[in-house]
């Protein structure tokens, strides 16, 4: 049972660190935006960029598809990210009147469910979606575009496998959580339980209140 | 008629039943749409080849599409003002502006929702960030209980209608209208609900002073010192915000361009704090994946679920059930905003506009409503109805969740009962917000037909 939460902790590892990396594309993208603006807003760098030799690889129509194409690296990355981190919305209102083990045979049952045959299928056809834009050697549609388009593409099959191992972490611990000797129980981080989650969320306490200083202060635990 | 043909209503219901689990929306809107493709390919209406074009529309819906880049640049510039600390100096500022009109801490605490309407475009987000950074100066300064949570609960949701709101983004696209034009249409709208909340505060704060109590003297500041904070504090998001939205008003960017610049000037606003380190763009940055992963993976869910819901044929029950009701387009257009308005009370923005509006989108289309709007302003008028619609169902009780944010964070001195009958108020303005736009259409349709001729 140990060895489950050690696989565990491995197949948590790639979606976190994707997602973290992934994250920072969030800061070329809004530099992209930023320098598309001003070479085409104002004339006079406008002029500048569009006399230089530059112009050849960095025209307006490509970095406008560099903006999509990192934005989407980015959402695709994040898949698996949101949902170890718990960041996934959901509807609380039944759930969160259930007991913990109760909302971990929800979660059980929802990932093989839902997540498996969703990331699975999805997964599996785009492959197909993927290859077909390599092997048609699928290129932007306007002349000035960016190329080689399955590498983008790619994205939507790693994201989705991302996603399915961020399942495969979480239903790994839940079993352990659930059918799993009691010693180990308190060993398995169990961050999607409603308890968790309320333990995360900032609260203002009574005693704040009569504190004299004008910042609110707020215990975090 | 055959059982297969009503498998869209179970596909529904199905739905409805696997959400309430509590399990993440994205993942039971996606997994109700495989199994139905797979029970679908059992009774023959639908086959394994119909599952390749859901890449293809996954692809073309929220990858190759520029409009929606702006979502994460949104997100990014919410998250950096708050966590760069420029939201909180900004309603200390206010609080200081508005001290001397009654009720001034509230008013504060409105503006601020209106001015940092751009949070980061999740409702609990937003309250929760409201909560922690006006409740205990409120409630601190003598405000009465009901009163705070009010104003902070109606002002926080105030984002998911004032531009740059990530749900008017998201629902332009689904309706395949211009994200600007909806931009424009908002403004009156928002302005209009939060001078009604600025009206009952003062009036409010008038007639019973002892509910919301001026700020002490001895927290006053001279009045250079106060012209520093403002121009240091205040004038710089301000602009920032005005700069974002004029840009795309004025014609001069396109949504995304302006999501951009607005997210670079968040950075600047940051470093001009002296509060941009390395530690607090990777949070940031890392938030902002993790709100971008969560909306998207609901996109893709939706878009799954949809497509497999109008090959089945959900699309054509649904009109065939619309004219069977054979109903007035008022009495239809009241039908939706009352599903539009129970649903918000379960769902947040991004269930709704996600999975619901694409399925409502056809019986829009069939609404008329001769000269009282025009046919092609029909869907924008829609759309801010069910904008503000959407927000009053958040704020009300006993479910609104909007309000279930607020008691998290909200200390134990306040009950779910102060927050009860101190949102009942701001309810009101609501509907009186929501009748106005259904009364005079020209609230959401003059601007853009003047900015934009």
């Amino acid at each position: 049972m140990r060895k489950l939460l050690e696989i565990a902790d491995v197949c948590e590892w790639f979606p976190q660190k994707a997602g973290k990396l992934g994250a920072w594309l969030i800061v070329p993208l809004i530099i992209v935006i930023m320098y598309d603006i001003t070479t085409r807003k104002l004339q006079f760098i406008q002029q500048a960029v569009l006399n230089s030799p530059l112009y050849e690889y960095i025209s307006p129509t490509k970095l406008q598809e560099w903006e999509w194409h990192l934005h989407t690296a980015l959402f695709l990355l994040a898949l698996g990210y949101a949902y170890v981190n718990n960041a996934h919305v959901r509807v609380d209102l039944i759930r969160e009147k259930c007991k913990d083990r109760t909302q971990a045979w929800i979660e059980f049952f929802g990932i093989i469910l839902a997540l498996f045959p969703y990331c699975i299928v999805i997964g599996i056809i785009s492959l197909r979606f993927i290859e077909l834009a390599y092997t048609s050697n699928e290129i932007s549609q306007s002349m000035t575009g960016l190329s080689q388009r399955w590498i983008i593409k790619s994205f939507l099959f790693i994201g989705l496998f991302l996603a399915l191992l961020a399942g495969v972490a979480t239903l790994l611990r839940h079993i352990v959580y659930l059918f799993g000797p009691a010693h180990l129980k308190d060993d398995v981080p169990m961050n999607m339980l409603t308890t968790a989650e309320s333990a995360h969320l900032p609260r203002i306490e009574d005693e704040d209140l009569n504190r004299e200083d004008d910042d609110p202060i707020v215990t975090s635990s | 008629m055959y059982f297969e043909d009503f498998l869209p209503v179970i596909m529904f219901g199905m739905l409805a039943c696997g959400l309430f689990t509590g399990f993440p929306v994205a993942f039971v809107v996606g997994g109700t749409g495989i199994a139905f493709g797979f029970i679908g390919m059992y009774f023959d209406v639908f086959s394994m080849i119909e599952f390749f074009n859901v890449p293809e529309r996954i692809w073309g819906g929220a990858a190759e599409n520029p409009v929606l880049v702006a979502v994460p640049c949104f997100i990014f510039m919410g998250t950096m003002l708050e966590k760069s600390g420029v939201a909180e100096d900004l309603l200390k500022i206010l609080e200081l502006l508005l001290k001397r009109v009654p009720g001034g801490l509230a008013l504060a605490v409105t503006a601020m929702g209106t001015i940092m309407a751009a949070t980061t475009g999740i409702i609990g987000a937003s309250v929760v960030m409201m909560s922690l950074m006006a409740l205990p100066a409120m409630l601190r300064a003598g405000y009465q209980k009901e009163l705070a949570t009010g104003t902070i609960a109606a002002s926080a949701t105030l984002g998911i209608l004032i531009p740059p709101s990530i749900m008017l983004v998201i629902m332009a696209d689904l309706l395949a209208i211009s994200v600007g034009n909806l931009f424009i249409g908002a403004i009156l709208p928002g302005l209009l609900l939060s001078s009604l909340y600025f009206i009952y505060i003062i009036v409010i704060s008038s007639l019973k002073p002892h509910i919301a109590p001026p700020i002490a003297d001895d927290k006053m500041v001279d009045s250079k010192t106060l012209m520093l904070m403002v121009l240091k504090g205040f004038v710089p998001p301000v602009i920032l915000i005005v700069m974002v939205l004029g840009s795309i008003f004025g014609g001069i960017a396109t949504p995304t361009e302006a999501a951009g610049v607005g997210a670079f000037g968040s950075l600047l606003l940051a470093v001009f704090n002296g509060r941009l380190n390395i530690s607090t763009l990777k949070d940031v940055a890392e938030r902002t994946a993790l709100t971008t992963g969560m909306i998207f993976f609901i996109f893709l869910g939706a878009t799954t679920f949809s497509y497999v819901f109008r090959s089945l044929g959900g699309e054509h029950l649904i009109i065939a059930g619309v004219e069977y009701m054979d109903l007035h387009s008022w009495s239809l257009l009241v039908l939706l905003m009352f599903t539009i308005f129970i649903l918000g009370f379960f769902f947040d923005f991004l269930e709704i506009t996600l999975i619901i509006l694409p399925v409502f989108a056809p019986i829009v289309e069939l609404l008329d409503f001769g000269v009282h709007v025009e046919g092609r302003d029909i869907i924008y008028w829609f759309a801010i109805l069910v904008a503000v619609n959407l927000q009053t169902s958040f704020l009300t009780p006993p479910f609104g969740f909007a309000l279930f944010y607020l008691k998290g964070v909200a200390p134990k001195i306040v009950k779910m009962q102060h927050i009860y009958k101190g949102i009942i108020p701001f309810v009101m303005l609501q509907l009186i917000g929501l009748g106005s736009v259904m009364a005079f259409p020209g609230l959401a349709l003059y601007l853009p037909s003047v900015l934009l001729s």
